[in-house]
């Protein structure tokens, strides 16, 4: 039987009969899949453990009759300390569901996953601001997708922008300089630091954002603009954003 | 379904609904239930009818019980100052059948799950905090499956409880008893390690 190894992170997983899992998986290799993972909800089974959310793993996928089935599970991070907070825990759970959402099965998307992985992973050693992670990791998974939000001209005439305030407009996707902005629905307007912010986050290095500093105001402007973004992108409602948007409300 | 006589179509077609019967095990069963004596028949549905009538929320930690309030909460020697709070009844159920634990109990009917969006506002919350701010709880047993749902539950619920003066503590995760440790994932081995406790 053809068997292929995977490095993959869990998604999202239900269940399946009385003990066996479907678990939908991000991998390197292979883009975006759904296995069984047998025995998932036996206490004790190799793949109770590996196959709970965010798990990172080295696996052994074989051929089933319509789904693989995964035969092994190395795991390689459990993302321990995401568990062990509420806030990162539903920050981790927003990240995974925006993937599975923005990810279509099979298509080959290696960099999402190196990018998804390299997110987890700072969320799990703490660096830096977990919003930062977030909102990076909104606007790169948007722009692998091709929709990244326009940040350095008016997406309508391409006149560049100078540094003042301007109109954000997730719909039209992106800043929208004075002439154009009128008509468009859903515009925000933006101080210059959040559009410097964004820039910050789309482009710098993943591990230096750690140091990044949030002025005043400017966390709530990002994510009111990413928030739109995304919604605009996915056709379906991301439950965890709710979640994660009560656990904001309860953080000092 | 065109060769069964038509209330043997429907009384299969019903038992297929259950958890866990399909199609074979609904035939099976229906056959025994038409070859039965009339009086365990009757005795049966009668059951069915009566499970619906009779059970229903205890007021206190709702559980399922016959009465508005359920023998363990009217217990005299229960222990009332520690809570062990639980998702499902069947999850109460586990633990009573131990005999360990002598408090009382609160079922929440579920557990947080962001990616479905069940929010903490659908689950017995609410009406565990009256029940504490009514009582001398010191402390509430977490008793959530080690799964990220159970453990966003029961973040939620420490962060919740812990600034009204309430000892929170959950169940440990780790190895099964009776495993080996060379069959167990790293993920089982990375939490035994992290809840390990001084001998
Ligand atoms: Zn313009
Ligand atoms: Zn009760």
């Amino acid at each position: 039987m053809a068997s292929v190894s995977l490095h993959a992170i869990v998604l999202r997983r239900r269940d399946l009969g009385e003990t066996d899992r479907i678990v939908t998986l991000l991998s390197q290799e292979s883009g975006k899949l759904d296995a069984v993972a047998k025995g998932a909800r036996k206490p004790g089974s190799k793949s109770s453990g590996a196959s709970e959310l965010f798990t990172l793993s080295h696996i052994q996928l074989a051929e089933g009759r319509r789904l693989g089935i995964v035969t092994q599970w190395l795991v390689l991070d459990a993302f321990t300390r995401i568990r062990a907070e509420l806030g990162l825990l539903a920050r981790a759970s927003y990240l995974c569901e925006l993937t599975d959402k923005l990810v279509d099965d099979g298509e080959p998307c290696g960099e999402v996953y190196d990018l998804l992985r390299g997110a987890l992973s700072l969320l799990e050693i703490g660096h830096g601001h977990p919003d930062t992670v977030v909102h990076a990791y909104e606007l790169r998974l948007l722009e692998e997708r091709g929709y990244a939000p326009a940040l350095g001209c008016c997406v309508r005439c391409g006149k560049e922008w100078k540094g003042s305030p301007a109109a954000f407009s997730p719909m039209a996707g992106g800043l929208l300089c004075r002439a154009c902005r009128g008509g468009v629905e859903a515009t925000v307007m933006v101080r210059p630091a959040t559009i410097q912010t964004m820039h910050t986050l789309k482009s710098g290095e993943l591990t230096e954002l750690g140091a990044m500093e949030w002025k005043p105001g400017v966390a709530a402007e990002v994510e009111a603009c990413l928030n739109g973004c995304v919604r605009v992108r996915c056709e379906r409602d991301i439950r965890s954003a709710r979640f994660l948007e009560m656990v904001r409300g309860t953080e000092v | 379904m065109l060769a069964y006589a038509r209330p043997l179509a429907r009384l299969i077609g019903e038992l297929e609904k259950l958890p866990g019967i399909g199609p074979k095990s609904a035939q099976r069963v229906a056959y025994h239930i038409l070859r039965m004596p009339k009086s365990a028949a009757l005795a049966l549905a009668e059951a069915i009818a009566e499970v619906q009538e009779a059970v229903r929320f205890c007021s206190v930690c709702f559980n399922f019980s016959e009465d508005e309030v359920c023998s363990i909460c009217r217990d005299p020697r229960r222990n009332k100052t520690t809570i062990c709070v639980v998702a499902e009844p069947r999850d109460l159920i586990a633990i009573e059948k131990t005999g360990e634990h002598r408090g009382l109990y609160h079922v929440l009917h579920g557990v947080i799950s962001p990616q479905d969006g069940i929010m903490p506002e659908q689950l017995r919350i609410r009406e565990l905090l009256q029940r504490l701010d009514q009582s001398e709880t010191a402390e509430v047993i977490v008793a959530t499956n080690p799964t990220v749902e159970g453990d966003a539950t029961a973040l939620y619920l420490s962060k919740l409880l812990k600034p009204l003066g309430i000892k929170v503590t959950r169940l440990a995760h780790g190895l099964p008893l009776g495993a080996d440790l060379d069959y167990a994932d790293q993920a089982t081995i990375i939490s035994a390690l992290q809840w390990r406790r001084e001998m």
